[in-house]
């Protein structure tokens, strides 16, 4: 009940010369958790989309645990940035509508979830809050048993309370099934807690991919007076992500190979927010080739 | 129940609205037949717009086929179905299925309505022994609904589409056109068609369906979702 999700190549046009994604090549090996994150418009819906077979590539191939994703259905789950699901039906029913579009699906243990969650079943879905709607949509997700779990912004409706106790669920579900699950979304700080890999799209193009800690530990923000920083990709040997200037000070953000770098600097150890908003930044920095594999 | 079946029995659930809208229809009818003579004369009075030749088909048709699977493109319900394990077209069958089949048996449900007592002298202002053929229609126009809401994608255009579609078919020689290339000799005004001739017209009117509908699945299978 493993799957590996592995992107070569890939890239998805609209209309003649808009790229919504382009050039992207990741693989992800089955239990991870990786967050997808990125701007507003950055083709992260189109790579989730790409990857639960809704959309067919333009170019490069996309496979899940070997096959496209059109033949391997049954291993992908998908919950869409809307949460659609139908308003006409009841909660119990829609759970029904699962069990009846798939073979695997767990009946009683996803009534039971929402249940505990607090969710009318006989309520239509359409008359349910926005939180609940989305724990619905989840809920399905995770009944199907799929061994690949696409969520799209995922935790945007539901409370401070709910997000840490979907994540806590999302992490149960993955150690007790060894399933892989792929999330976007804005909210970095919860992020750090539950997902062991990162991948970075902007611009339509994946910049950064590797697993979490690796990304932390190997960047370093530097500190120094604005005259030490003359612009340039490097700093001492360590490449240069992206640079900020006053006219007193520079803040500069490297990929940290432990090179010595003038005293005048000061050394910070870095959050994942400082890595993934310094790469935002500068679009240009282009993803080391070192951290391409997940 | 297999797969097929729960899902068919899902869908029907979501035309509870439809349902109710042709038991009221037939009951409606029922009422002008058996009813005081001034609902009859208002009947008539809505010429070809109150006929149910005319109206179960746009019901069921712009009302029901064009907006159920524009809606589901609109609401992005689409992406649920088709992530889910069942083939994408296990899946249109069943949702498509049992609205040809209420809508048939709602033009049914009226027929019997005008066999009422005293009814039968209206039955000749509705029917004209032509049953075939009003089935066409229906058919015809639940699949162009289908075919509509499935291309355009967006509920009223499909909706304005679908009524503009059979209009054209109703108003125009096209179908008599075609029904006479077959049978030449036959005098194509319904209602004075020989049952020869009524077979043809009907066929024509079922092949025009079953081409939207294959259209309809051809898209739906692959065209969506469009992003």
């Amino acid at each position: 009940m493993t799957a590996t999700v592995e992107a070569t190549g890939l890239g998805k046009r609209y209309g003649f010369r808009r790229w919504g994604l382009r050039d992207c090549s990741f693989a992800v090996p089955p239990g991870s958790v990786v967050a997808l994150v990125g701007a507003n418009g950055s083709g992260k819906s189109t790579l989730l989309r790409l990857v639960a077979g809704l959309t067919r590539p333009s170019e490069g191939v996309v496979r899940v645990g070997g096959a496209v994703p059109g033949r391997a259905r049954d291993r992908i789950a998908y919950v869409g940035q809307t949460k659609p699901l139908y308003d006409g039906f009841t909660v119990a029913e829609m759970v029904r509508f699962g069990a009846a579009t798939n073979p695997g699906f767990d009946r009683r243990g996803t009534t039971e979830r929402l249940r505990g969650l607090g969710v009318p079943l006989d309520r239509s879905v359409g008359r349910i809050s926005g939180g609940q709607r989305t724990q619905v949509a989840i809920a399905l997700a995770l009944g199907k048993r799929a061994d690949v779990v696409l969520l799209d912004e995922p935790m945007a409706d539901l409370d401070p309370l709910a997000r840490p106790a979907l994540l806590g669920e999302l992490m149960a579900t993955v150690e007790e099934r060894g399933c892989t699950v792929i999330l976007s979304s804005h909210v970095l700080t919860e992020l750090t807690d539950v997902c062991d890999s990162l991948l970075l799209t902007n611009e339509g193009s994946l910049q950064v991919s590797g697993k979490i800690d690796d990304l932390v530990g190997g960047h370093r923000l530097l500190v120094g007076p604005a005259e030490v920083y003359a612009g340039g990709d490097r700093v001492g040997a360590n490449p240069v992500v992206s640079a900020r200037t006053t006219e007193r000070q520079a803040t500069v953000l490297v990929r940290w190979l432990a090179e010595p770098v003038d005293p005048r600097w000061a050394v910070h150890e870095v959050t994942l927010s400082d890595v993934v908003l310094g790469y935002l930044r500068s679009p240009a920095a282009s993803s080391a080739p070192e951290l391409v594999a997940v | 129940m297999s797969a097929f079946a729960t899902l068919t029995w899902l869908n029907l659930r979501q035309l509870r609205g439809p349902a109710v809208l042709s038991v009221l229809l037939v009951a409606a009818y029922a009422a002008v037949v058996t009813g005081p003579l001034r609902l009859a004369s208002w009947f008539l009075a809505t010429a070809d717009f109150g006929q149910p030749a005319t109206v179960v088909p746009l019901l069921f048709g712009a009302g029901v086929a064009a907006p159920m699977l524009a809606r589901e493109q609109q609401r992005r319900t689409i992406d649920l179905a088709y992530t889910q394990s069942v083939r994408r077209s296990t899946w249109l069958v069943a949702r498509i299925l049992p609205v040809p089949v209420l809508a048939v048996a709602t033009a049914l449900g009226v027929r019997e309505a005008f066999r009422l007592p005293p009814g039968s002298y209206l039955m000749n202002t509705v029917f004209l022994g032509n049953g075939p053929i009003r089935i066409g229609f229906v058919l015809f126009t639940v699949a162009l609904g289908f075919c509509a809401g499935a291309v355009l994608g967006r509920t009223l255009p499909a909706m304005a589409a679908t009524v503009v579609g059979f209009l054209l078919i109703w108003f125009t020689p096209a179908v008599p056109a075609i029904v006479h290339l077959f049978v030449p000799e036959e005098n194509t005004v319904v209602g004075v068609l020989t049952p020869r001739g009524v077979f043809v017209y009907a066929l024509v009117l079922y092949v025009f369906a079953a081409v939207l509908l294959a259209v309809t699945f051809a898209w739906m299978t692959r065209k969506v979702p469009r992003s």
